[in-house]
């Protein structure tokens, strides 16, 4: 008597869930593939290996199983498939500059590089899109060589020129120019080949006793670090490379209250020598926080001293 | 096999699974932060920095007060007082960013000081005071080398 009764529960359960199911899955709308505007035209050998990592999100190529299709689940894939259009699409890669390709290009290897690309809960269920090491090293290959033949058209920030103009030099979210830096200590000194440039970063006091405990996750309030970047000029005959012209001095500064939304860090570039605030308004920080991400391991710093264990 | 032994060995897989899930999804740390490779400047500016790919190298040349405020294109005659300093590190490629050089470990640490002799007269004076380096540089031809090309670098074109 109870066996009867507990199973017709259990199938009315079960019709109420299918049609749940089926009226959410018709009731939302479909993930859909919309034409192509200029694809991305690398190599053969470059293009295969990112149709089969990275087209399924990152393209307007998006193959999807019958099951993907079923909500709740399609809710989840249209809204990360979306956002990885946002991101990088592979589709409309004639609506970049080519200094812009190459940007996204090294970020992308980047995140490969780092094994955060593709996501670990897509290879889960396409095994297949994950990368040998030898599809990684062609991919990074690739990336050099192009931005070696580019070198002669370097990818520099499109600055307003402003010599008519009074100079503001505060970001939209509200961090002003300060010279202070140059009486800091520097933490590390860096170059560049894949944009060109060679830069020193300094810390004040605060960001530097952090780096001498290795007290960076998270880094301590007030600490700030400022990165003066400068293009890398000519090779002299012993093969040294000094800066060339100044191209842009960014800040990071530490206030996890005032700047919540990006993981307590607060960003500011000033560029060129008119120190020009970069970002037209407050969301400019969102797309510094997204890059700086990859740099989470030492509290979303990309430059401070390290060697392997 | 009874139900209770069935049971515990779902959880175990389970938890097991979960474990090397959790740890497969951590940042892949192939490296730790290093403080003995930041150089305390103390009261020295930097006057310019330069890189070499040939010998793998990052340099930054430190002065002090007076010697960082000689401006970049003065015909300079050294006064006493003035201190460089020349640090070079080895240059590493940056484990967060595929594309970018750091700074690793330093290699060498020179010192040149604008000195007055008992003569009266003006001389530099030369001093390595941290190496790694077998090849010391030792020597008056070489020592004088390394004065003249710390002594002739520009200062960078600041702010």
């Amino acid at each position: 008597m109870y066996n009867a009764a507990h199973k017709k529960k259990v199938v009315v359960i079960l019709i109420i869930s299918v049609v749940a199911v089926w009226i959410l899955t018709t009731l939302t709308p479909p993930l859909t593939n919309p034409p192509a505007t200029g694809e991305f035209d690398g190599p053969d050998s470059v293009q295969r290996i990112l149709k089969h990592a990275c087209y399924d999100c990152h393209s307007n190529h998006t193959k999807l199983e019958w099951y993907h299709q079923v909500a709740p689940l399609s809710w989840k894939i249209s809204a990360d498939v979306l956002e990885a259009r946002r991101h990088l699409n592979f589709s409309h890669w004639d609506s970049l500059s080519a200094a812009d390709q190459r940007a996204k290009l090294w970020y992308a290897v980047n995140m490969v590089e780092q094994g955060r690309m593709p996501r670990r809960d897509y290879t889960l269920l396409h095994p297949s899109a994950k990368l040998s090491e030898r599809e990684v090293g062609a991919l990074k290959n690739y990336i050099v060589a192009l931005t070696n033949t580019s070198k002669t058209q370097p990818g520099k920030p499109i600055v307003k020129q402003v010599s008519d103009q009074p100079v503001v030099r505060e970001s939209p979210n509200g961090i002003q120019y300060f010279s202070d830096y140059l009486h800091w200590k520097v933490i590390v000194a860096t170059n560049r080949f894949d944009n060109g440039t060679m830069r020193v970063i300094y810390g004040n006091d605060i960001a530097v006793k952090a780096v001498q405990e290795g007290n960076i996750n998270p880094w301590p309030n007030g600490a700030a670090i400022v990165k003066v970047v400068w293009d890398a000029g000519e090779q002299d005959a012993d093969g040294n490379i000094y800066p060339g012209a100044f191209n842009n001095v960014q800040f990071m500064i530490r206030d996890d209250e005032r700047f919540k939304r990006t993981e307590g860090w607060g960003f500011a570039r000033f560029n060129t020598s008119h120190l020009v605030p970069y970002g037209k308004n407050v969301s400019f920080e969102v797309d510094c926080m997204n890059c700086h991400r990859l740099a989470s391991a030492n509290g979303f710093v990309f430059d401070i001293p390290t060697k392997k264990p | 096999m009874t139900r209770m032994r069935k049971k515990r060995i779902s959880y175990i897989f389970l938890t097991v699974s979960l474990s090397l899930y959790l740890q497969a999804c951590g940042d892949k740390s192939n490296f730790q932060v290093s403080p003995e490779d930041l150089y305390d400047s103390k009261d020295l500016h930097v006057i310019t920095t330069w890189f070499n790919n040939r010998h793998q190298t990052i340099s930054i040349l430190y002065g002090n007060e007076q010697a960082a405020s000689v401006p970049a294109n003065d015909i300079h005659v050294h006064q006493v007082g003035e201190r460089y300093t020349l640090v070079t590190w080895h240059q590493q490629g940056n484990p967060l960013w595929f594309g970018g050089q750091i700074t690793g470990h330093i290699t060498l640490i020179e010192q040149v000081d604008i000195n007055t002799l008992a003569s009266g007269a003006i001389e530099p004076h030369y001093n390595v005071t941290y190496s790694e380096r077998t090849d010391s540089i030792s020597g008056t031809t070489l020592e004088r080398e390394r004065i003249d090309y710390i002594l002739s670098r520009k200062k960078i074109e600041h702010l």
